[in-house]
Parts: C-alpha cells; structure tokens; sequence
C-alpha cells in the first residue's frame, strides 16, 4: 500500500507505481489535476527518456553489422564447437549427468570404505599371525635349549639323583 | 506463401507484421537484419558490454534458428526473440558474477560514456549538465538493480515494450512484472533523489 502524504500530494512510491502499472488509487486522475505532483511525475518520466535515449544513440554508435549468414549457414555453422557439443549432446543429457554425478559422490566414498575395512582386516590378520609365529619360535628355542627333550627331563634327573647317590655311599 | 519480406512493412510496428507462416530457410536473413539491432541493443544496455552483447546477439539468432520449427506464432517474432535474449543475458549474468575476472579485459562503457550521449546543440549548457546528472543518476541506478528487475526495467523503458509484452518475455506474470518494474523505479527515484536541486 503506497500511502499518500500528509498534503495530500502523492507520494514518490506512488508516483513510481503509477509508472509501473500499478495505479491503485487514481494516482493518474491527481497527477493530471495537480501541479507538483504532474511535475514531479514529469520529471521522472524525462529522466526515463533520457535513458531510453542515451541507451539508443549508445548502441547505434557501438553496433556493428549483423554476424551475417546466408540462412542455410545457421544451421550448418553455430558459433562454436563448444556449442555444438553442449546444445546437441550436453543440454540434453544433463539430468543424466547430474544423476551420474550424484551417484558418484555416493558410490566412491562408499567403495574407499569399503576398501579401507578389507585392508585393515588383512593387517589384523597379518600382525595376529606374526604374533603366532613369535610365540612359536620362543618355543622351539626354549625346546633347542634344553639339554634333553622335555618328556625325558624326569628320567634325566632320576638318573642323575642315582648317580650322586651311588657316588655318596662309595 | 506469404514470406517475411512481404509481410513486413516499413510503415507497421515489426510485431503486426510477422506472421507464423514463414518460409523460413528464405526469410531468417530478414529476421537477423531486422531484429539484430533490437537485440544487441538489449543486450548493450543490459550487461554494459560491446563484446558480451554481439555474442549474445549472435548466439540469441543461432538458437532461434536452431529452434525454429518450435516457433508456433502465438507470441511476435520479436517477442519470441527478446525472451530468448533475456534467457541467454540471465545466464551471461550468472556466468559473470563466478567469473568476474573475464571482465577485466573486456570492452566495458562506463557510466560517463553513456552520458556523453546527451550532447546536443538544442538545450543550454545547464540544462544540459542538469540532463547528464539525471541520466548519470538513472544509470548507476539501474547497474545495481537485481538482475530481473533490471531486465523488466530495461524492456519497458527502452526497448518500449508493454507490459504483456514483457511477460511473455521473461515469463513473468503481469503482476510481477509490475511489481519488479515498481521496486526498479523506486530504486532509480531515490537515486534520483537530490540531483539537480
């Protein structure tokens, strides 16, 4: 709502809506009854026209001939290949790409996620079956160390029990 | 067959005169020399820019020619060519604001240039500065409008066009064309506003 000033003259939204189209209140019938306001109008309308006019003899000076083709040559000769391939190939098919694009930015983390888990799993493994084969050394060395093999231990001080024996008794 | 050339007569508006009958492999090169200079212009004061708007011309005549069996008549050739104009300036637009260093070696007018076109013989010399003041006031004002309602603002006071005329151009409502022509022109008042008192 464009509101109407206090001396009753119309106000500069008013006068701008009355060049839009947009006359809500007999904007025009007051303009056209009223002095100042028929001015202030008109001087907005000059300045308009001064654009108009300004605009016009600018693209006169500055305007060159029309690119100019024989009419069968506009089909044969768009402006550049770049043009072509997006008007005859890319335009059409950019839903597509779009959904490609979207399916990608989906798919691809998802496969680096997956990639990443099957390659941590094969580390697990890996260190667990380090750690076996460690364990399994230290056995065999503790095993290689001893002076006869484990089941024979208990026969082995036995007899050298005996030995000490005999030998305390002589 | 009733050609371009023979409906279109120096005497009637381009828009009475062009008819959906067209022979168009023979009458296009009538189209661009008619139109071309209604689109550059379009174009020129739109972006500001000689190079930006030949190619908008040159591009805005190869779509329609490439779409002209979808060309039915229910509009003007002339309207029909401004909105594809107006699609290919909202695109440049859009295009300039991500590349905006492209602007550094364009061919560019400013402000002043446009207001060295008021210097005519016929008003005295304050009147004259009073004039470039205005337009220099209007001009930077429009620059700063948001793309649409510069667009709006462009159509209607200088291309002319009426307010049907433009919405089918923009594919607005005739509402909101007002409405945008409305906001353009309360921006261009308060510009305005101070200069020449």
């Amino acid at each position: 709502m464009k509101r109407r000033l206090a001396n009753g003259h119309l106000s500069g939204d008013e006068i701008s809506a009355l060049l839009a189209g947009l006359d809500e209140q007999g904007s025009r019938e007051h303009a056209q009854g009223c002095e100042i306001c028929g001015a202030e109008l008109a001087k907005l309308q000059a300045a308009l026209l001064l654009v108009r006019d300004g605009g016009r003899d600018w693209a006169a000076r500055v305007a060159t001939a029309p690119v100019w083709k024989a009419a069968s040559a506009w089909e044969s000769a768009p402006a550049s290949r770049w043009v072509v391939f997006r008007e005859a190939w890319l335009r059409p098919r950019r839903l597509a790409l779009a959904g490609v694009l979207l399916g990608a930015m989906v798919v691809v983390p998802a496969l680096r996620e997956r990639q990443f888990r099957m390659e941590s799993e094969a580390l697990r493994v890996e260190s667990t079956a380090q750690i076996s084969d460690a364990a399994l050394m230290a056995q065999v060395d503790l095993q290689v160390s001893r002076a006869v093999p484990e089941p024979m231990e208990s026969l082995a001080s036995l007899l050298s029990d005996r030995s000490n024996g005999t030998s305390a008794t002589e | 067959m009733q050609t371009l050339i023979a409906a279109t007569s120096p005497t009637m508006a381009p828009s009475e005169t062009i008819t959906a009958a067209l022979d168009w492999a023979a009458d296009f090169d009538a189209v661009v020399h008619l139109y071309w200079p209604k689109v550059f212009r379009f174009a020129l004061v739109s972006l500001r820019d000689r190079t930006a708007a030949e190619t908008i011309a040159q591009d805005c005549f190869t779509r329609a020619w490439q779409a002209r069996d979808r060309f039915r008549g229910d509009s003007s050739i002339s309207t029909w060519l401004m909105q594809i104009a107006v699609n290919l300036i909202r695109d440049h637009a859009r295009s300039r604001k991500l590349h905006f260093w492209r602007m550094l070696g364009s061919t560019s007018v400013d402000v002043s240039s446009a207001a060295d076109l008021l210097a005519d013989g016929k008003t005295s010399p304050e009147m004259t500065a009073s004039a470039r003041e205005q337009l220099a006031a209007v001009w930077n004002a429009t620059a700063s409008l948001p793309e649409m309602q510069k667009t709006v603002f462009v159509l209607r006071f200088v291309e002319d066009m009426d307010l049907l005329e433009i919405a089918e151009a923009t594919g607005l409502r005739e509402g909101t064309v007002k409405t945008h022509l409305f906001r353009a022109l309360q921006s261009v008042r308060k510009k305005m506003t101070g200069v020449g008192k």
